[in-house]
């Protein structure tokens, strides 16, 4: 049952993924986007990463994509002012870039003879992700936010010159 | 294997017919309750062979209406979009309920079974982060109108979704502090038993402004009147909803009711104690004349089940009594509240809540 759910959950992942880029509209792209995201969270969820898995919808499919539509729709492009989707330089670069690491990335997860990494015991408790977060990396941690809010900061900043 | 799946089956089930009935009751509640505050008679006119049923045949003339009226997709809209969002509305809204414990674990069949329909350990905050996705139902809905009260109502929609989301998520740290746990049915556990003997150990009491912050976060976040402005009919027609019609928008409304019911159910789960009894059953229960009556654990179970019910319907009136008491904010105001108000406050409630933990365990 696990292994039909990881297959419906990746199928959803990447063809959602794939709505992302082929798609002209952006708010479809948008939504497209949030589904590869929850599919992803599901994925997570199989693994019995509960915390991983909320988090990833909270933050990413809850927040920035809310954010990402809210600026879209705002914008309202018309679809004449979209250019065509055609297979220019840029693209195809973007291609061959994007096959390259696809190689990169199965020659380094594909399951070898052993099969995969067994996780811990506790993995996927907040236990294990707060713990490290908050003793170990507590001056990173601590460090990642104030970079987030330089960038608050100069986004008002950008925004406010403007009137 | 196939008992497993049964039981998580009834669970689902019963969830569900819980909070859609409940939903389809409100529907009737609210006209009822708001006749009641404003002194008039309110519903009863849908009846059956002449019996009235005191308005209760309303709900079901109501469905009625909406499945056979026209179902209109505009022209210019995104028609795709436009289906879809109704959808993306109320999945959400009745998703969250799978962490939402109505009952202490029982054993049924030699097992033993907790009465909550998922048992993932970081139940509050995935709450947090389902109900969050509901913000798309009302964007997209927006904007595949075509309409520019639609787009009005979306956009002011995501806003204060947005905004208020900021201070329900901190508004419960408090009480994760105190706890010690993001497990729903651990926090209500932690809420059995009592102070001198009387006073229910209930989060409430330990977290008071927590929870008045909690509920003015959550009462936003159901968009309803005192913060309606992503509908405001005197201003932008319906709002997000403008454009739909029959059942769609009647996946709106119900979703707005299943948002209720979710806030009731989360402030008894987090801040009244749950399924916890406001008496010690454990003790027996002492009748005047009969004597103490001992319960067996099935009949515990049930009291449980009932107690959690009645705790959600308590708030389910003091949500209507709000949303009929109060009018309208302004737009600017909701904002104000949300982040020049709520936001400093609850922020120092962690920092005062984080000290005291602190102080108390050390």
């Amino acid at each position: 049952m696990q292994v039909a759910f990881f297959w419906l959950f990746s199928a959803l992942a990447v063809g959602c993924a794939l709505g992302v880029v082929l798609k002209k509209n952006p708010v479809v792209s948008a939504v497209f986007l949030m589904g590869s995201m929850f599919a992803l969270a599901c994925l997570f969820l199989l693994l019995d990463a509960h915390f991983i898995a909320v988090i990833q919808v909270l933050v990413y499919a809850g927040a920035v994509m809310v954010l990402f539509g809210f600026i879209i729709m705002i914008l309202n492009l018309p679809q004449e002012e979209l250019p065509p989707l055609t297979l220019g330089v840029t693209r195809a670069w973007g291609v061959a870039f994007g096959a390259v690491a696809l190689l990169f990335l199965a020659g380094k997860f594909f399951p070898t003879k052993e099969g995969f990494m067994p996780t811990p015991q506790e993995f996927g408790d907040v236990r294990f992700i707060a713990g490290p977060l908050f003793k170990e990396y507590a001056l990173a941690f601590e460090l990642t936010s104030l970079v987030l809010l330089v960038g608050v900061v100069g986004a008002v900043l950008l925004a406010k010159r403007k009137a | 294997m196939w008992i497993d799946l049964l039981i998580v089956t009834c669970k689902v089930l019963f969830m569900f017919l819980f909070v859609l009935g409940i939903a389809g009751l409100l529907t009737w509640v609210e006209r009822k309750q708001s006749a009641i505050l404003q002194d008039r008679i309110g519903a009863n006119r849908a009846s059956i062979f002449g019996v009235r049923m005191i308005g209760l045949f309303h709900p079901i003339a109501d469905a009625l209406k909406l499945f056979t009226k026209e179902d209109f997709v505009p022209l210019h809209g995104h028609r795709v979009l436009f289906m879809l969002s109704p959808a993306l509305a109320i999945v959400p809204a009745l998703m969250t309920f799978a962490v939402i414990p109505f009952g202490d674990n029982v054993h049924v069949l030699g097992r033993e079974v907790s009465l909550r329909v998922s048992d993932i350990n970081a139940g509050v905050v995935l709450v947090f982060a389902i109900s969050s996705l509901s913000a798309y139902g009302i964007t997209l809905a927006g904007w595949a109108s075509d309409n520019r009260y639609s787009l009005l109502g979306a956009l002011r929609g995501a806003a204060q979704m947005f905004s208020y989301e900021v201070v329900l998520g901190l508004s419960v740290v408090g009480i994760l502090l105190v706890y010690g746990t993001l497990d729903l049915n651990e926090i209500v556990r932690a809420q059995g038993g009592y102070w001198l003997g009387f006073i229910p150990r209930w989060g409430v009491f330990v977290q008071p402004v927590g929870f008045l912050l909690y509920f003015t976060a959550a009462f936003a976040e159901t968009k309803r009147m005192p913060f309606d402005l992503p509908e405001g009919e005197s201003e932008i027609v319906a709002g997000y909803f403008t454009e739909y019609s029959g059942m769609k928008y009647a996946a709106f409304l119900f979703s707005e009711f299943c948002e209720m019911v979710l806030v009731a159910g989360l402030s008894a789960t987090l801040f009244f104690g749950g399924w916890q009894l406001p008496v010690d059953v454990a003790r027996g229960l002492a009748f005047p004349l009969v004597g103490v009556v001992h319960l067996s654990g099935s009949w515990v179970a049930l009291l449980q089940v009932l107690t959690f019910c009645l705790k959600v319907v308590a708030f389910l009136w003091l949500l209507m009594q709000i949303r009929w008491t109060l009018p309208r904010f302004r737009y600017d105001q909701v904002m104000a509240l949300c982040w020049k108000v709520l936001l400093p406050l609850v922020l120092l409630n962690i920092a005062v809540t984080a000290a005291a933990v602190l102080a108390v365990k050390g």
